[in-house]
């Protein structure tokens, strides 16, 4: 039995399945192309949550009168905390330039009726973007009071409310992903096993004559999985350049309307979705092919 | 070739398909089963085939006892017999040549031999023509004799034949008859089941008849 062979017949008997194979390939594409664009959403939802994640900011005001030295020890200090991503000066000059920017043209005057400027300086402190679950929270909170604890720091401040509203979002939305995406993918593996096990037994008749002239069940059964995890591959491979055409052609251009670039699957998704595609298929077909060869 | 003693088959424990069965059936013998449908015919071929086996008795098929051989066993021992059937039994979705080469795939005979060995058969049954059709494309008369050229095409010892010219005319059926003794002539035991006592009657070969399961006369 030469691979030769075993692959010439697999391709051969999809291709004379004709409308069976069709079929059967179809409802591998559409099953796996819905389990993708679940995964597609939920990639971008995550995408989001770590996209406002990155944006939160620690302000460390400091006490009046640091010199130089002192102010970049404390960067330094602070550039060392491995969540840190960035760390930047904001000089009491710069702090009232921005709060100047803020209020607006013709409202400067009162401003410039200040004798000193009482605004602090400060260190401006951007984090590693991550999702907040409850643990990353309790990670940042520790965070926070770390560079409170700093000498030359009077005051943090943080997006409180922020964080808090971004916790409950990921911790809300892992469940529900997690769940439905569970649910989701057990149904694909159900519909695409299934729908090869089908094929397979609509095979009674040509599976009994094989036997009959005397092919052992290797003989018989290696084609059929092949043929099955053929369709694993093809339906893999359609459902993925189906939904990157409709990536591109919609989610895409959905940036005008919603400000957000919509991100396609990553790589390693998409492999794990085809290759998961081969294996079912090539279960779907052991276990009917089992049911037909156990008995002589 | 064949030896059966005392061979019973109950089917779901009240269906007597054979009951004490006692046959010999020697090498190059050509052997008409005749019986009404439902005497037994199909079941004692499968259980020559293997494909079931006795609820009690010992059948000996070409010296391999049946209800203790293995998987592997039955399919070498079917690699040496020839089937036909009054349905045909053609793989719908396989052309006639690969039909018949499929048998001589099995056995890993070389692609250039399995050329030459099909068109020999082919050319036999006088379909030679049409080798490159699929079953569908062929009528009733020339899909059985695409069955006899794979049954025969590999040398066969023994021939089974399950009422083979029972959905067929007269006149082709006496071709696909022909074919059988023509096999025989070159030394292949040949069973032949049939519920037409005339047609065995005019062949001149031994007769086994057979009703509700027993052997009769």
């Amino acid at each position: 039995m030469s691979l030769k062979y075993l692959i010439k017949e697999a391709m051969l008997n999809l291709k004379r399945g004709g409308i069976a194979s069709f079929v059967t390939i179809s409802i591998i594409t559409i099953s796996l192309f819905i389990l993708g664009l679940f995964f597609i959403l939920t990639t971008n939802v995550r995408a989001i949550i770590e996209d406002l994640s990155s944006k939160v900011a620690i302000v460390a005001y400091l006490d009046n009168g640091l010199n130089k030295e002192e102010i970049d020890r404390l960067k330094k200090e602070v550039s060392k905390i491995k969540e840190v991503k960035h760390v930047s000066y904001i000089s009491k000059e710069i702090a009232m330039e921005r709060f100047k920017k803020d209020l607006g043209e013709g409202f400067t005057d009162i401003v410039e009726t200040l004798d000193t400027n009482p605004l602090p300086a400060s260190i401006e402190v951007k984090i590693k973007g991550s999702s907040f679950t409850q643990e990353e929270k309790e990670r940042f909170l520790h965070l926070v009071a770390k560079i409170k604890g700093l000498v030359g720091v009077k005051e943090v401040d943080y997006g409180k409310e922020m964080i808090d509203i971004l916790t409950k979002i990921t911790e809300g939305l892992s469940l529900v992903i997690y769940v439905i995406g569970f649910l989701f993918s057990i149904g694909a593996v159900f519909i695409v096993s299934n729908t090869i096990r089908l094929a397979i037994l609509s095979k009674k008749e040509e599976i009994e004559i094989m036997r009959l002239v005397g092919a052992t069940p290797g003989f018989i059964s290696t084609p059929y999985l092949l043929e099955g995890a053929l369709q694993g591959l093809i339906g893999g491979i359609l459902s993925m350049g189906l939904l990157f055409i409709i990536y591109k052609l919609i989610l895409n251009r959905l940036i005008f309307i919603l400000t957000y670039q919509f991100i396609f699957l990553p790589f390693t998704l998409i492999l794990g979705l085809v290759i998961g595609s081969i294996i079912v298929g090539l279960l779907g077909s052991l276990l009917s092919l089992h049911y037909y060869l156990r008995g002589g | 070739m064949i030896q059966m003693y005392g061979v019973s088959k109950i089917y779901n424990s009240e269906i007597k398909a054979l009951q004490g069965i006692n046959l010999s059936i020697e090498r190059g013998e050509f052997v008409c089963l005749v019986g009404p449908s439902g005497a037994g015919k199909t079941t004692m071929l499968r259980l020559i085939t293997g494909f079931e086996k006795s609820t009690s008795g010992a059948i000996y098929v070409d010296g391999h006892d049946m209800n203790y051989i293995s998987k592997r066993e039955i399919s070498l021992l079917r690699r040496k017999m020839g089937f036909v059937f009054q349905d045909f039994k053609l793989i719908k979705t396989k052309t006639v040549f690969e039909n018949i080469a499929f048998v001589l795939k099995v056995i890993g005979v070389k692609e250039q031999e399995i050329k030459r060995r099909v068109a020999d058969v082919l050319n036999l049954v006088e379909l030679l023509n049409k080798s490159s059709s699929f079953p569908h494309q062929l009528s009733c008369g020339e899909q059985q004799r695409v069955a006899i050229a794979r049954a025969l095409v590999n040398n066969p010892v023994l021939l089974l034949a399950d009422e083979p010219t029972g959905n067929l005319d007269l006149d082709i059926a006496k071709e696909i008859i022909y074919l059988l003794l023509q096999a025989n002539e070159r030394n292949t035991t040949v069973i032949l089941a049939t519920h037409n006592n005339h047609l065995a009657t005019t062949l001149k070969k031994r007769i086994i008849y057979l009703d509700k399961g027993k052997i009769g006369s």
